[in-house]
């Protein structure tokens, strides 16, 4: 079905990793084997000309031991027998020190939600996957040619990713059996029936991403565009760099404004980026139901079942907008076989999910046996709908306002924790409205405001897209609109270009 | 075709290596211990010096030469790491094995990494290398001027250490962090007439080691071996509202487990907690927007150093190589600015180097065989230099041609691991102190009406321009004293104006050195495409500077 080549491990041979590990151990208890592999054919340019060009894989192989008494993790990125006794016995050893790991409590093997079945999604690009070197290097070529033309400097990246991964054994499903049960006897978990209902399935999936920046060689104008995906052929990378050098050429000799509340028009690279932290919030329901904290969506202590109770239910954001994940969504794409189903976080502007994070911590299971309906999750890509409004009229019905490119260095402030509120700063495309046209360049600008504010004071929704958020370990896409928001606040003007 | 991850074998390959050398027994083959020693289990590794390493280094090096390499440089890591936090033996415990060949052809770089040392791999490696290099040269002229490098034959350096934290058996390491955690306990109990109940203590501590064994070698004929040690730690309590941290002096640093019995941890919570107390009894006010003469910390001078001056003196950020990842630096004209352009004040002089004991970047050969400068990036206010590797000195030979310098890169070429690419990062910095012996404590005597933040965390721009920070704390001084404690303060700055409106630097006695990038009390320092971490030392002294911006923090 694939095209294989050694750039892969394949699933046959990270499951004949866990078997050799499953040989080797010795004494009671339980294994835990993860086997995670990448590789990634990247090229740098900087100056307008290529810089660097690389072709990098490397694996990791976790391989963890537990039984009544203690927890062991081994890292090792090395799969002959002898390093992989090495790690096991290591692991062992951490186990028989009485070691409590970090996802256990003393007295034990918490409950952990169970895995739902889950239909594969095929993450997988073979444009993506296929992309040689030489086409790499021929696809860059013409990227700062734009620029080089105008005495522009272009800095950009280009990757293809590849992932596999896959669980085996007790770190995947084997301690939803034990809720407060003695641990079994690595034995009785052979190579039985059972095995598959044991395993994370494999997976592997694509990532593609290309972003550049054009900048005046004097540093007086800078534009930015970028994208990722899971599939290369969903990339237009000559439509970004001309985006970035339009940009670039439109934002030089800015002038200064005065901070204040303005009405904002944020491309959806700028509201993926702010409505982020917001999407980090719904993850962690033990953090609003906490009695000794208190987080965003949390309300009064109900003093029945001695948890706070939270805003699920309620209207949180503007009522045009929901927000929501499904795994089957091919623009979302995520991990096949994680056990995720779809979440609708906010459905038209009501808060309708918390979610709770597998593995991150004990706590959290504990509360999550009160409800049925577990996301089980840990993930940042999400569908943000929007209406259908384009950003050029979203400008035509500013009478004075600012275009947002995108930001850079958001950061939440401390103790504003209770309202989201973050500051950081427009970077790469920042401009004027006023009666309904763009006026001219404006020198960016520190903001200080919540996504919860923003998303309370939409104006008009545009067509929600694909955003640039590549990833590493874990693919976070996100479709999100172009939004015209009022009353947005800029606290400082700030020189950086 | 096998896979190459699968084939491998890496203490197999030690094995037939020391075979195939005829250095079976041989002194350099150093018996180590990997994981925990215990009587059955003492398993021998590969030494970094063994010949067998060399014999892997010219594999890769002979295979891109023979494919078309004008240049090519090659290195092998051999990484550990561990840590270790209150009770929990190894929260993270791992051992890496990376390779990776840079080759250039026609000013264009390739780069190929991988996980697996054999000699096969070494040629794919080579090879590949080039070919990434080739593809990308389409005719146009890339220029690139590599300085000469002395060559280095032979040579191995160590970080001097004390004691090898991976040398302590981990159940020691756990009693210790233990021990720590039922004195800083004790001492919180010591405060129970202040409301404190036993039951409220939070304590917790964990220590973090990392060792790399690291080869180089080059088309140049430079080979050279290095065994890398760093480590932090951290120690904190608190309870009913006292509480201390002494993590600042547990930062990052090349040293080993001696960072954690060497360090008076126990004495210092007993002394935060007292001033935590005193401190306490201040009025808590709400920020007057407005500017003052602010007294910042070393650790917050440390923290604003590193974040500008030492990210806009990175050769490669400053001529727009970094533009599409963390950004660039407001030095955007380094030929012209070198010599003539004033950073701060007459009295700021800071320079970096790679060589200071303890120094978290200190490094006996940089990432393209280069023995590191001492080199004084601001001279008395003016900007003198740039933190350069080969290429990036390149970039500046005219200027330096012109300057009648000597062309050479001053080493500051990093990789963290062999599947890093080298490029700039920034060493260890050291910030000279002032002429006359004042300590923080004179230099808030000194102020009739202003503020004293301590440590101040700055989140800077992407040209190093300025930015917001938050401080640990912030006072108001009146006459010299602290007299309230200011909420939700932001300090809004510029990086121009923050270097010249200093007032006053601390003398000798109050430098102190912090430990930057690390991953239990640290900042990650990220940098490049794909992203690297960098890691460095930072030694500042207080400082007091003129008209200062504050605002509230949380005011939108």
């Amino acid at each position: 079905m694939f095209n294989l080549d050694d750039r892969l491990i394949t699933e046959q041979r990270a499951r004949e990793i866990y078997k050799r590990l499953q040989k080797m151990q010795s004494g009671n208890g339980v294994l835990g084997v993860q086997v995670r592999a990448w590789w990634s054919g990247s090229l740098r340019w900087a100056r307008n000309r290529v810089s660097l060009a690389s072709d990098r894989r490397d694996m990791e192989i976790r391989i963890t031991r537990h039984n009544e008494i203690g927890f062991g993790a081994i890292l090792t990125n090395q799969t002959d027998d002898e390093s992989l006794t090495s790690a096991i016995r290591a692991a062992e050893r951490l186990m028989l020190g009485g070691n409590s790991g970090p996802q256990l409590t003393h007295d034990g093997i918490k409950w952990i939600p169970p895995l739902l079945p889950f239909p594969e999604t095929p993450i997988w690009s073979e444009t993506t996957y296929n992309v040689t070197a030489k086409q790499r290097a021929a696809l860059a070529q013409p990227l700062t040619v734009g620029a080089e033309e105008q005495g522009l400097l272009s800095a950009g990246f280009l990757q293809m990713y590849v992932l596999e991964q896959q669980a085996y054994g007790a770190s995947v499903s084997l301690r939803r059996d034990l809720a407060k049960q003695p641990v079994p006897d690595s034995s009785s978990y052979g190579d039985g029936a059972n095995r598959d209902a044991r395993e994370e399935g494999y997976t592997r999936y694509t990532e593609a991403q290309c972003s550049m920046t054009v900048r005046h060689p004097q540093g007086l104008g800078s534009g930015w565009a970028g994208l990722s995906s899971y599939d290369w052929s969903a990339i237009d990378a000559e439509v970004l760099a001309t985006r970035a050098l339009d940009k670039c050429v439109k934002s030089l000799n800015p002038v200064a404004i005065e901070p204040g509340r303005y009405t904002v028009i944020l491309e959806p690279q700028a509201v993926a980026q702010l409505v982020e932290p917001l999407v980090s919030a719904l993850q962690s329901r033990v953090i609003h139901e906490d009695l000794r904290r208190q987080g965003v969506f949390s309300l009064g202590v109900d003093q029945a079942i001695g948890i706070r109770r939270t805003k699920l239910g309620l209207q949180v954001i503007d009522k045009r907008i929901s927000i929501s994940h499904d795994p089957m969504d091919p623009e979302l794409g995520v991990l096949p076989k994680l056990g995720l189903t779809p979440i609708t976080w906010i459905d038209h502007g009501t808060l309708t999910t918390l979610g709770y994070d597998r593995g991150r911590s004990v706590d959290d299971y504990s509360l999550a046996q009160l409800n049925d309906n577990l996301p089980a999750l840990s993930r940042r890509s999400f569908r943000m709908t929007g209406g259908t409004t384009k950003i050029d009229e979203m400008v035509a019905t500013t009478e004075r306002g600012l275009l947002v490119t995108r930001f850079s260095n958001i950061a939440g402030i401390p103790g504003g924790g209770l309202s989201l509120l973050h500051t950081g700063l427009t970077r790469d495309g920042l401009w004027l409205i006023e009666g309904g046209v763009i006026t001219r360049a404006v020198k960016n600008m520190r903001f200080t405001d919540s996504p919860l504010f923003l998303l309370n004071q939409v104006d008009l929704l545009g067509v929600p897209v694909p955003v640039f958020r590549p990833g590493k370990y874990d693919l976070r896409p996100a479709v999100v609109p172009p939004v015209k928001a009022d009353d947005f606040a800029f606290t400082a003007t700030i020189d950086a270009v | 075709m096998k896979h190459p991850l699968h084939t491998f074998t890496r203490r197999a390959f030690v094995r037939d290596g020391i075979r195939l050398s005829g250095m079976l027994g041989a002194a350099s083959f150093i018996p180590q211990t990997t994981w925990i020693l215990t009587p059955e289990i003492s398993e021998s590794t590969l030494s970094i010096q063994d010949p067998s390493v060399k014999a892997l280094i010219h594999k890769a090096i002979d295979a891109a030469r023979s494919a078309g390499a004008m240049y090519a440089d090659i290195r092998l890591t051999y990484t550990r790491q561990r840590v270790q936090r209150n009770r929990s033996l190894g929260i993270i415990d791992g051992e890496y094995l990376h390779a990776g060949v840079r080759a250039l052809v026609n000013g264009y770089w390739g780069f190929a990494a991988s996980s697996v040392w054999t000699a096969e791999e070494m040629v794919r490696l080579g090879q590949e290398a080039v070919h990434q290099a080739k593809v990308n040269d389409f005719g146009k002229i890339r220029d690139l001027s590599l300085p000469p490098v002395p060559k280095v034959i032979d040579g191995h350096w160590e970080t001097p250490v004390k004691i090898d934290g991976f040398s302590v058996h981990p159940l020691e390491v756990t009693d210790y962090l233990m021990a720590l955690n039922e004195q800083m306990r004790l001492e919180l109990s010591k405060f129970e007439k202040y409301g404190a109940s036993t039951g409220d203590y939070r304590v917790t501590s964990a220590v973090h080691f990392i060792t790399q064994e690291k080869a180089f070698g080059s088309t140049e004929g430079s080979y050279c071996t290095q065994r890398l040690h760093r480590s932090e730690g951290q120690a904190e309590c608190s309870g009913a509202g006292r509480g201390a941290s002494v993590g600042d002096l547990l930062t990052l640093v090349g040293k080993g487990w001696e960072l954690m019995t060497e360090t008076p941890i126990i004495d210092t919570v007993r002394q935060r907690i007292e001033e935590g107390i005193k401190l306490a009894e201040l009025p808590v006010k709400p920020v007057d927007v407005g500017r003052y003469d602010t007294v910042f910390d070393s650790r917050g001078v440390a923290n604003f150093l590193s974040g500008t001056i030492g990210a806009a003196t990175e050769i490669d950020r400053a001529l727009g190589y970094e533009a599409n990842a963390t950004g660039t630096s407001y030095l955007t004209d380094p030929a012209t600015m070198l010599d003539t352009f004033s950073i701060g004040i007459p009295q700021l002089t800071i320079s970096a180097n790679r060589s200071e004991p303890g120094g978290v970047a200190s490094t006996g050969w940089d990432d393209e065989g280069v023995k590191p400068d001492d080199v004084v990036l601001i001279e008395n206010g003016l900007l003198r230099d740039f933190q350069t590797s080969r290429e990036g000195a390149g970039w500046l030979e005219g200027a330096y041609a012109r300057a009648g310098r000597p062309f050479k890169s001053h080493g500051f070429a990093f990789a963290e691991f062999g599947t890093d690419a080298p490029m700039v990062h920034t060493g260890n910095l050291v910030m000279q102190p002032g002429s006359e012996s004042l300590s923080q404590s004179d230099l808030e005597a000194g102020i009739t009406t202003g503020m004293s933040v301590t440590g101040a965390s700055p989140q800077v721009d992407f040209q190093c321009l300025g930015g917001m920070a938050m401080g640990m704390g912030c006072f108001e001084i009146k006459e010299g004293k602290r007299v309230a404690r200011i909420a939700n303060a932001g300090i809004l700055f510029r990086t121009p104006e923050l270097w010249k409106g200093i007032l006053a630097i601390g003398g000798d006695s109050c430098s102190r050195r912090y430990g930057m990038g690390g991953l239990l009390t640290g900042r990650t320092i990220l940098k490049g495409e794909p992203e690297q971490h960098g890691y460095h030392s930072v030694t500042a002294v207080p400082m007091v500077v003129k008209d200062v911006t504050f605002i509230d923090a949380e005011r939108r």
